[in-house]
């Protein structure tokens, strides 16, 4: 936390200092100042996760609409942000705060998801600034690479720290999806519908699902091993999936997964 | 960095993903094209929680019948 505090400082309270033509900068996060956020409990009750949890709902309904259009708008979000516009830094936002989070979400649960996520945003923008994306056109590729390496030097320092705390005190830290609570449920629900369906098909289907899923033997492999062509493969493959499918709407409804 | 992909993947290739089997040149492509498509985003998630349910329901068999001779052994 205290690191975030100060790279907030450092990347966005700083450079809007020197910057005077811009009224009042600290609009930008939701119409509240970064100096009340300063000054405030924690950037997690913040007025910029806020944005971030708003702009959640407008971004489901508006995807298609960036994929779409998102290309030719890069080079338009950068060159208001190297301007100190604020639209710039919000359209940034609007654009990959969702892909952000679903990334590191993926990889690292929810512990400081957001904390994580804005530290990500402030990179990319301070990069921006900085004149570090040589092709506008390719700013996803850019902010990727950030993401990734945020991801390795998230999860280095979390297996060093599990690493200390398992000498120090034979305990054992999990920062993963796993040890999220409503993703293990979600998990137990999808695993129902598998074990039912795993009891109801032939041994030999059965085999092949397990090769496949919990193996991870490649299609090539299987079809070797158990003497089937890769049609047959695939009917079998998908005759199960309709299974799972079916089996699942009777023993479920399709619980929606937040991140 | 690689090309950012244009379209939405097929299933099989979500799946690959979910399994982390996607060959390594299609990566960068795939997930710059997750960065902002919500619709796919969903769709690994979704893809996710079926395989680890999967999975954890094979280990859940595997365990009950280690001598059954289907054939499995991983």
């Amino acid at each position: 936390m205290f690191l975030s505090c100060i790279s907030y400082v450092r990347l966005v309270l700083l450079p809007w200092e020197y910057s005077p033509e811009i009224a009042d900068p600290f609009d930008i996060y939701d119409g509240r100042r970064l100096g009340e956020l300063w000054r405030g409990q924690s950037f997690r009750a913040g007025s910029t996760i806020q944005m971030i949890q708003q702009n959640d709902a407008v971004l489901r309904g508006s995807g298609a609409r960036i994929d779409a259009e998102g290309q030719a708008a890069w080079p338009l979000i950068i060159a208001r942000i190297q301007a100190n516009d604020a639209k710039g830094m919000e359209d940034l936002y609007h654009v990959f705060s969702r892909g952000v989070r679903f990334f590191i979400w993926r990889q690292l649960g929810r512990q400081d998801l957001d904390d994580t996520v804005h530290d990500t945003f402030l990179t990319v923008a301070e990069a921006i600034r900085r004149g570090e994306v040589r092709e506008p056109d390719r700013l996803m590729g850019f902010v990727w690479t950030v993401v990734r390496r945020h991801l390795a030097a998230e999860i280095e320092r979390t297996v060093h720290q599990r690493n200390r705390r398992a000498e120090l005190q034979g305990e054992i830290c999990s920062r993963d999806r796993a040890a999220d609570p409503e993703w293990r449920a979600i998990v137990r629900q999808r695993q129902s519908v598998a074990r039912g369906l795993l009891n109801q098909v032939s041994g030999r289907d059965r085999e092949v699902l397990i090769r496949f899923y919990l193996r991870e033997q490649t299609q090539e492999q299987i079809c070797r091993d158990m003497d089937l062509t890769p049609t047959q493969f695939r009917l079998l493959k998908s005759r199960a999936k309709a299974r799972l499918e079916l089996l699942g709407r009777r023993k479920l409804a399709r619980r929606r997964i937040f991140w | 960095m690689g090309e950012e992909q244009t379209h939405h993947p097929e299933d099989s290739e979500i799946e690959q993903y979910s399994l982390g089997v996607l060959a390594a040149e299609d990566i960068p492509g795939f997930e710059q094209h997750l960065l902002i498509c919500h619709e796919c985003q969903d769709r690994v998630a979704q893809m996710d929680a079926e395989i680890q349910g999967m999975q954890a329901a094979a280990r859940e068999l595997r365990a009950k019948q280690p001598h059954r001779g289907t054939g499995y052994c991983g």
